[in-house]
């Protein structure tokens, strides 16, 4: 979230730790329930040589129904195994997202850190007299 | 959800797989009957000589018309060009297939495949997307890549689940509606099996053949308005529309039985009549044949249908979303590193 900072300027606050949870357990755990269902559609095809036979063949003729059921069948397979994948890429994304927070946190710690060196003319900070040194 | 499919098929033999293939050994008998009397009445052979004898086969005709006239009749048939006993052996063989293979086992397993998949979907309703919104809304992540994944993978995957609980709904749908055409096709042979059998044995009995135009009205009746196929369908039309015809072409051909083929003046049944009868069944079943194509057609074109219209969908960058979860990189979309200057 964008925010007026102290100093007039723009900073952002990010919990990462409700984000990290998002990308590493709830994200996936989304996607394993696609993963459940894409795993439960392809069971349906267990009996495909044996189901839609044309009434009045004997069982012999696969009925015009079959073809046009396996085809939204495997669709629907598909549809649900791509879901599954893409939840899965979309946490590992999020993932990277707070990887990367975490990334420019540690950099600016260490900006903070570094004395800030002298500008030509400029006076001298506090902490750069020491008493007795004169 | 579909309706639950039909229980207690029966196995291959589905729920009337075994009367129609009983009823059809009736109808040879009777129809073996009937021809014996038509060709041997005039040689004193009644009712009493045919009926109940449990086999009317040739071997068995030939044996019962004695020394006397068997020279008779196999030269009555060389002539005439057929065989008593033996012409209608095919009826057992053309209600067989309708007897047999109608095994629903299959379909009321990949229903219940099916639904799992379909209760399993469910559970990623809200129940899962709730901690996710509620935890992305505490984090107080916001820039592109927050907009991308809310835009593109979260709010769409609210209609991703039920889209394809929808997809579901028709595989079962059109599960339960091929089963209910299974059973309907035999329950529709056995109707004809059973009005062919009624028909014979009523023009046994009453020596007489059956008006053709009641026979067809009953056959008719029963395939049309049996509960078998719904009024307003392709089958429904097609069953009539065979039906009409079929009456007007047995009433031609049993007219023209009666005047090519006269009977001996003390012969009380008039023509082919057990050939009618046949046909009359014959007709029937084609019809039920034809109806039953139609079923199937439409049933597919439904099928065909929604798989158009989830392809058309999933070839759209913007609506496929809404049916499979979308495939992006928020990696590449995050705020680079430069970007902050503080987190809270």
């Amino acid at each position: 979230m964008r925010k007026d900072g102290d100093g007039g300027g723009v900073e952002l606050r990010v919990d990462l730790e409700e984000l990290a949870e998002v990308g590493m357990v709830l994200l996936p755990g989304l996607a394993n329930v696609h993963g459940d269902a894409a795993r439960q559609i392809h069971l349906s095809s267990r009996n495909d040589h044996m189901i839609l036979r044309t009434p009045g063949s004997g069982g012999e003729r696969s009925s015009p129904v079959l073809a046009s059921w396996k085809a939204l069948r495997d669709l629907l397979q598909q549809a649900a195994g791509d879901t599954t994948v893409n939840l899965g890429d979309a946490s590992k994304g999020l993932l990277r997202v707070v990887e990367m927070y975490g990334g420019a946190d540690i950099e600016n710690q260490e900006l903070v850190d570094v004395p800030v060196p002298p500008v030509p003319g400029a006076p001298l900070p506090p902490e750069a007299y020491r008493p007795g040194e004169d | 959800m579909a309706d639950t499919l039909i229980e207690g098929n029966g196995g291959s033999w589905g729920p009337h797989g075994q009367a129609i293939r009983d009823t059809a050994l009736e109808v040879l008998e009777l129809a073996n009957d009937l021809r014996a009397l038509e060709v041997l009445d005039h040689w004193g052979w009644g009712v009493d000589d045919v009926a109940d004898q449990g086999d009317t086969g040739r071997d068995a005709i030939l044996r019962r018309v004695g020394d006397t006239h068997r020279g008779l009749l196999l030269a009555q048939e060389q002539e005439e060009g057929f065989q008593l006993g033996s012409e209608f052996a095919r009826i057992p063989e053309v209600f067989a297939k309708y007897a047999v293979g109608c095994d629903l086992a299959g379909h009321q397993t990949a229903q219940a495949d099916l639904t799992a998949a379909g209760e399993i979907l469910t559970a990623s309703g809200d129940a899962l997307m709730d901690p996710i919104r509620h935890r992305l809304s505490e984090a107080l992540w916001a820039g592109s890549a927050a907009d991308v994944f809310r835009d593109e993978v979260l709010d769409p995957m609210n209609d991703v689940g039920p889209n394809q609980q929808r997809a579901i709904a028709e595989l079962t749908g059109a599960l339960n509606g091929h089963a209910n055409l299974v059973v309907a096709a035999q329950q529709g042979a056995l109707n004809i099996a059973t009005l062919t059998k009624q028909a014979l044995e009523a023009a046994i009995a009453a020596k007489a053949p059956p008006e053709p135009t009641t026979m067809f009205a009953v056959i008719g009746t029963a395939l049309a308005f049996g509960s078998i196929f719904v009024p307003g369908t392709q089958g429904f039309a097609l069953v009539l529309a065979l039906l009409n015809t079929s009456l007007a072409a047995s009433q031609l051909a049993y007219t023209a039985t009666q005047t090519t083929n006269p009977q001996p003046v003390d012969s009380t049944i008039g023509g082919d009549t057990a050939h009618m009868i046949i046909f009359s069944m014959q007709v029937a079943l084609i019809a039920l044949d034809a109806a039953v194509t139609a079923e199937e057609v439409e049933l597919a074109r439904k099928l065909d249908e929604t798989t158009a219209n989830f392809e058309a969908m999933l070839a759209s960058p913007k609506r496929s979303r809404y049916i499979r979860a979308a495939r992006v990189s928020i990696a590449d979309d995050a705020p680079s590193k430069n970007e902050f200057r503080h987190r809270g």
